[in-house]
């Protein structure tokens, strides 16, 4: 699968009032990727905490590691700007809710962000970070996205036994760099597909196959490899058929600042295919 | 993981021991025949130094700088390839059952203590092993 990195909107699509621009359009066929990195120097200071509620600003400043507040806070200022752009609302006041868990019907499934007129839908939205990269994906169908760290050869050594019988005999066909790259290739795909569903990690690693054979993928799914650098790997789910579009977009670093919009910086490279 | 005896555990890790870095191996569990035979304060400052070990390994970080009691388990810094290596060598001990998303949602390290501890009393109480 080699989704488009950017492209025309497929058909349903919904200009939104307020956005006006494409890029904010949440449409069918469509699946917007934003990529946030950790800010440095000016950025990393002068950082827009204004927009966050009092839990993720406490929640902010309780990571042990300094540079994981940091992504933390950059990648929830860029949530609420980006979908205070698509839902036509102040990024402070963009409002979260958990849909029911699928499992047991609880108030602990997908986060989701209430529309303005409740009679609107909502646009579905999915942020994941890790070890200084964020990314945030928004659809119109239930999404979830994934990004890590690539794991260390020993945590792959003793992760690797939690996977579906057939992305282990994959991961076994290949040693060093390549099984680094691969493990976290498959986990960033169930990873995404678990959040998208809705079950999170309440659903056992081993039970659904995201390997290379994609018609042995979970039905009524497309998974996406979105992203691939030579630290980090990102991955896309969304229900129902491929996105006639995929726009995977860096997020313009002025958007974390105090009376920052939302906007793409430049051109991201397309990204990596299966 | 199972819930357990709060204020138990509050009082020990506010007590808990600076483990030394390196002082033993960090995926080293800890003997299940002392675990047996120590009462149980021991046996949960023993898991306590074991979780922070297997913390502190996973993250990079000395086990003393590991705080089991005052945050989440995502503000520690565990992800989810982190956490399930976590549940993977927590589980070398055939008789460990950790929960991955719970061990996730964790309101803090002090959880994952209480979880082994529990689990070895309440088979030496029924003599059921739980796991």
């Amino acid at each position: 699968m080699t989704p488009p990195a950017t492209g025309p909107a497929a058909g349903g699509a919904r200009p939104h009032p307020a956005a006006g621009e494409a890029e904010f359009t949440v449409a069918r066929g469509r699946l917007d990727l934003w990529v946030v990195r950790s800010p440095e120097g000016r950025t990393a200071r002068e950082l827009d905490r204004s927009v966050l509620d009092d839990a993720e600003r406490r929640r902010a400043d309780m990571f042990l590691r300094p540079a994981d507040g940091l992504l933390y806070t950059a990648a929830h200022i860029a949530l609420r700007r980006l979908l205070g752009r698509y839902l036509g609302v102040a990024a402070e006041e963009v409002r979260f809710f958990r849909e029911p868990c699928p499992g047991c019907g609880g108030p602990h499934g997908r986060p989701a962000a209430a529309p303005p007129d409740p009679t609107d839908p909502a646009p579905h939205f999915s942020l994941s970070h890790s070890g200084g990269l964020a990314v945030v994906g928004v659809a119109a169908v239930p999404v979830g996205v994934d990004v890590e760290r690539l794991p260390g050869e020993e945590t792959v050594e003793v992760c690797t036994p939690a996977l579906h019988p057939g992305e282990r005999a994959e991961l076994a066909e290949v040693g060093g760099e390549a099984r680094r790259e691969l493990f976290g290739r498959l986990w960033t795909r169930k990873e995404a597909y678990l959040k998208g569903l809705g079950t999170g990690l309440g659903r056992a690693p081993d039970r659904d196959y995201l390997g290379a054979d994609v018609r042995r993928h979970p039905r009524g799914w497309t998974v996406l490899d979105v992203l691939r650098t030579p630290t980090h790997t990102a991955a896309a789910a969304v229900r129902g058929r491929e996105p006639a579009v995929v726009a995977v977009r860096p997020l313009a670093e002025t958007c974390l600042l105090a009376g920052g919009e939302a906007r793409s910086a430049r051109p991201e490279p397309a990204p990596a295919a299966r | 993981m199972t819930a357990n005896p709060t204020a138990e555990r509050a009082a020990h890790t506010r007590a808990a021991p600076k483990a030394p870095a390196g002082a033993a191996a960090p995926d080293a569990a800890p003997d299940r025949g002392v675990r047996a035979a120590a009462d149980h304060q021991d046996r949960i400052r023993e898991l306590d130094a074991y979780v922070r070990r297997l913390i502190g390994r996973v993250l990079g970080v000395a086990p003393h700088l590991v705080d089991t009691a005052g945050r989440p388990m995502n503000s520690l810094g565990i992800g989810s390839i982190a956490g399930l290596e976590l549940q993977r060598r927590m589980e070398r001990d055939p008789h460990v059952r950790v929960d991955l998303r719970r061990l996730l949602l964790a309101g803090s390290a002090a959880e994952l203590v209480d979880c082994p501890a529990g689990q070895l009393r309440g088979r030496r109480h029924t003599g059921v092993d739980p796991a």
